[in-house]
């Protein structure tokens, strides 16, 4: 195959490719590509000159603050989009909320340190202690406004902005790299600081909502993609808005670290049962429990039954949903304590299946009844190619195992559309219906949009 | 309309063959190379609207040449199409987190190649 061979190449065109390889090389470990922000050794130089001329610079240290393993659920690509969500509010910030010169950098490439130096305040002046903590304080609240804007349930809105501040100031007697490096660490300390009294507090607060008995249920509905008709309702326990937990897995990951995750697992059950009383009866209901929770004595015991049917709801109306979010230790215990509840009627769904915590393999032995995925997999999966046959796969393996899926966390009507024409047979999401403290309906604006694209060609 | 330009990034010469073939016949314009290095030669050059990477390639594997696609600017924005042995689940998150536009396993046929070119270049193969 004579035509084959690769095209004459000089030895000059060979070294300058070698040359052009090693720099992308280089690069890759210099920028972000994610956020397009160059990471500290990249900025340096800009920062010495600065601490010459200015004498004082600032340096603001912004850490995404995840709570419940956050990339682990969602994945990577919702938490890069976060990544690059904050690094485009940050650029749009400067020049808005912070007027002097400001250079933004990553502590390293594909890190979630975000680092905003402020070489000077207004008109050329060096910054002060002062003008940094109101800098800093305005940005936090700019941020926090900005994600807060998002559903409850994306990736947006289950993160926290840490951050601290400090001011590097320059000394002849001290290289400046050192004095950059130990402000940022400065600027961490105080991070961690307040991190720390702020976690003491909320500790606080969640034994006061157990005690107390907090915590309210709203319910979302699990509908059929093909007709719209209700399924299921999940159950999903919400705390007071006062006490300032962003949502729901927050205040789990805080009570599992506390220890207090039994208890307000058990308080969540209880309500869910309490309040789905009133639904009708020939809906399911879904209760999320937490897998440690499935060994829990009380739990197990006749009397969580007695309670339900007290309520007037059977076993086999009741689906267990289950995250393998938290590890399970021992599979053969957690299989015979799920046992138990099967054979009392109580059926199955794992939660976030797919998402690469558990291995499919550990799934069917689990004998599910539904098969429950997320964000992860549902957003944007219209647009996704890669989405969409890894979806398919997944439906597949729900058939083989004997499962329904469920395809949770749709946002869109392309999404909907999407997973319908991939014959997913149950959905639940914001555009279907918002969860609430009654039992709400599909959302009218689907509803017409189906009547309406009914009469399409047979 | 002209159609596209693109670019076979394969250590296996009959691969190369095979899909230079195929693509001509549907009149798109192919350049190669047969390994990474070479690829970026090409490159300095040449600008595909389409790149076909092999991930088995000795030397500097095709994840390794995605990631520098993707970081030099004047490559970055052209979509990248993975060639991987098997279809594994692992190969086509990988394609995806590393920012390939999608994936083919081997052994492919003219039909499945063509499918991959208008899902990613939206256009029609006809």
């Amino acid at each position: 195959m004579p035509l084959l061979h690769d095209p004459k190449i000089t030895p000059e065109e060979r070294a300058l490719a070698q040359a052009h390889s090693d720099f992308l090389r280089l690069k890759r470990l210099l920028y972000d590509n994610i956020s397009k922000l160059p990471s500290l050794p990249v900025v340096v130089d800009n920062l010495k000159k600065a601490l010459e001329s200015y004498k004082h610079i600032g340096v603001i240290s912004l850490s995404i603050q995840t709570v419940a393993l956050v990339e682990l659920q969602y994945g990577w690509q919702a938490y890069d989009n976060l990544i690059i969500e904050i690094a485009q509010q940050l650029n749009e910030l400067i020049g808005n909320v912070i007027q002097g010169e400001v250079v933004l950098a990553m502590e390293y490439a594909r890190s979630d340190e975000f680092l905003i130096f402020c070489l000077s305040q207004p008109d050329e002046k060096s910054v002060t202690l002062e003008y940094m903590e109101h800098v800093s304080e305005r940005l936090f609240k700019a941020l926090n406004d900005h994600l807060g804007q998002y559903p409850v349930d994306s990736i947006y809105r289950k993160v926290g902005l840490n951050g601290g501040f400090a001011i590097i100031t320059n000394n002849r007697v001290v290289r400046a790299e050192r004095l950059i490096y130990h402000g940022l660490n400065e600027a961490k300390r105080m991070a961690a600081l307040y991190e720390s009294r702020r976690h003491t507090k909320q500790i606080e607060t969640l034994r006061s909502i157990i005690a107390e008995r907090q915590i309210a249920t709203t319910f979302q509905p699990i509908i059929y993609m093909a007709d719209l008709r209700i399924m299921a309702y999940e159950a999903l326990s919400v705390s007071p808005k006062e006490a300032g937990f962003p949502n729901t897995e927050v205040l789990f990951s805080i009570a599992q670290e506390a220890g207090l995750g039994l208890k307000l697992d058990r308080l969540c059950r209880e309500n869910a049962i309490t309040n789905a009383s009133k639904m009708a009866d020939h809906y399911k209901l879904f209760v999320n429990v937490e897998p440690s929770a499935i060994d829990d004595p009380e739990f197990r015991q006749a009397q969580f039954v007695e309670f339900m049917q007290s309520h007037g709801i059977e076993p086999s109306k009741v689906v267990l949903e289950i995250t393998e979010r938290t590890a399970i230790k021992d599979y053969d215990i957690f299989l015979k304590s799920l046992k138990y509840f099967q054979d009392l009627g109580f059926e199955i769904a794992v939660d976030d299946a797919g998402a690469g915590y558990a291995s499919l393999n550990s799934i069917a032995y689990l004998r599910p009844k539904f098969l429950k995925f997320d964000h992860a997999l549902v957003q944007n999966i219209h647009k996704t190619p890669i989405k969409q046959q890894l979806l398919e796969t997944l439906i597949d393996f729900a058939d083989k195992i004997g499962a329904h899926v469920i395809a949770e966390g749709i946002e869109s009507i392309e999404e909907f559309e999407m997973l319908r024409e991939m014959n997913v047979e149950f959905g639940q999401g914001y555009y279907i219906a918002r969860p609430d403290f009654t039992f709400p309906d599909v959302r009218e604006e689907l509803v017409n949009h189906m009547n309406g694209s009914q009469p399409k060609k047979p | 309309m002209p159609k596209a330009k693109i670019m076979i990034i394969d250590d296996e010469e009959a691969i190369i063959e095979f899909v230079r073939t195929a693509l001509k016949t549907f009149g798109y314009d192919v350049i190669w190379a047969t390994s990474g290095e070479m690829a970026f030669i090409q490159l300095q050059k040449e600008k595909p609207d389409l790149i076909f990477l092999d991930v088995m390639m000795p030397h500097m594997n095709g994840w390794e040449v995605l990631e520098l696609l993707k970081t030099d600017e004047a490559t970055q924005s052209i979509p990248v199409i993975m060639l991987t042995a098997l279809d594994k689940p692992k190969d086509r998150l990988q394609s995806a987190k590393e920012g390939a536009a999608d994936f083919l396993a081997k052994p492919f046929n003219h039909n499945h190649m063509l499918e991959k070119i208008r899902d990613v270049l939206g256009e029609s193969v006809a």
